[in-house]
């Protein structure tokens, strides 16, 4: 049935999630999943690094999210709080998995001696993808957790914070440690090869 | 579009279809559960509290007693039913079609 107003498919993440709650129909959480599904497994296989675990966990991250759907308060976007709900997840899954693992990349010294000098966000961004994809999965999973949320989602710096718990300040000096890391990493495989790709 | 959000781009690109259908059908299973919930545990819950207490019977028992007290005539419910209908004449007979050679 298409809406006087607008085609379903136009509504926004608000309409569709009140008409969801007045009508209770699975159609709407249908249009949800299909908006939001290959973004939340892409996020999944980037932090869980296996495609069984991220088809897995994206299944039960829409679950969870039609349990909740109706208590959900619209301070923040659907998709933060879809989003945030992914990274916690994930995180717990490899918590649980792996007890030792640190989350963050803690000393930054350790990896650098020029601890203070920030690195360009092109370290990431114009590295050699296949590169990219192997310094990924050998970073921390709350490394990766923040890079995705600042680069690929597009979040501010109080709502990456909010999400995992810390502080803005905590946050921004752990965006600084990640990208050194991804640098350190792929000083260690690749030597001190370029970072760009020359082909984009 | 750089690098990194190509590569995420990819891995959108491979999400399941048919995850679709899981996720779908695993929402129906608990909106089916949700109604059974709604519609039996409440009552069964009442039931038993009433049992343990005692007292005034849940409206959900009232409501079942009175249609009961309703259908049943006391004077007749225990006695058989007397009148039976005459079988057919041919009840019991078979008619074996011998096979012709």
């Amino acid at each position: 049935m298409v809406s006087s107003a607008k085609k379903i498919s136009e509504l926004s993440d608000s309409e569709v999630i009140a008409r969801f709650r007045l009508a209770q129909e699975q159609a709407y959480f249908t249009i949800l999943y299909r908006r939001y599904a290959p973004k939340v497994f892409a996020k999944c296989y980037s932090m869980l690094s296996d495609e069984g675990m991220a088809r897995d966990a994206t299944q039960e991250i829409f679950i969870k999210i039609l349990m909740n759907l109706t208590k959900f308060n619209e301070q923040s976007s659907f998709s933060t709080w879809l989003y945030s709900i992914t990274y916690n997840f994930c995180i717990d899954i490899i918590r649980k998995k792996k007890k030792l693992q640190l989350l963050f990349t803690e000393d930054v010294s350790r990896i650098r001696n020029d601890a203070d000098e920030d690195i360009s966000d092109s370290v990431l961004l114009e590295m050699k993808q296949e590169r990219l994809s192997t310094i990924l999965d050998l970073l921390p999973p709350g490394d990766k957790a923040i890079l995705l949320m600042k680069y690929i989602d597009d979040l501010q710096i109080k709502d990456i914070a909010e999400s995992l718990n810390k502080t803005e300040s905590a946050i921004k000096m752990q965006i600084m440690r990640a990208k050194i890391k991804a640098q350190s990493l792929h000083d260690d495989l690749y030597g001190k090869d370029s970072i760009a790709d020359t082909d984009l | 579009m750089n690098n990194f959000q190509r590569l995420i781009q990819e891995r959108e690109d491979m999400c399941p279809p048919e995850l679709e259908f899981q996720v779908m059908r695993e929402a129906s299973t608990l909106g089916h559960f949700g109604d059974m919930v709604s519609l039996f545990v409440l009552n069964t819950m009442a039931t038993v509290v009433h049992i343990v207490t005692g007292g005034e019977d849940p409206k959900c028992l009232r409501d079942k007693r009175q249609r009961l007290a309703a259908e049943m005539d006391e004077r007749t419910w225990r006695q058989p039913q007397m009148h039976i209908e005459p079988l057919p004449e041919n009840h019991g007979t078979r008619n074996w079609a011998v096979p012709q050679p």
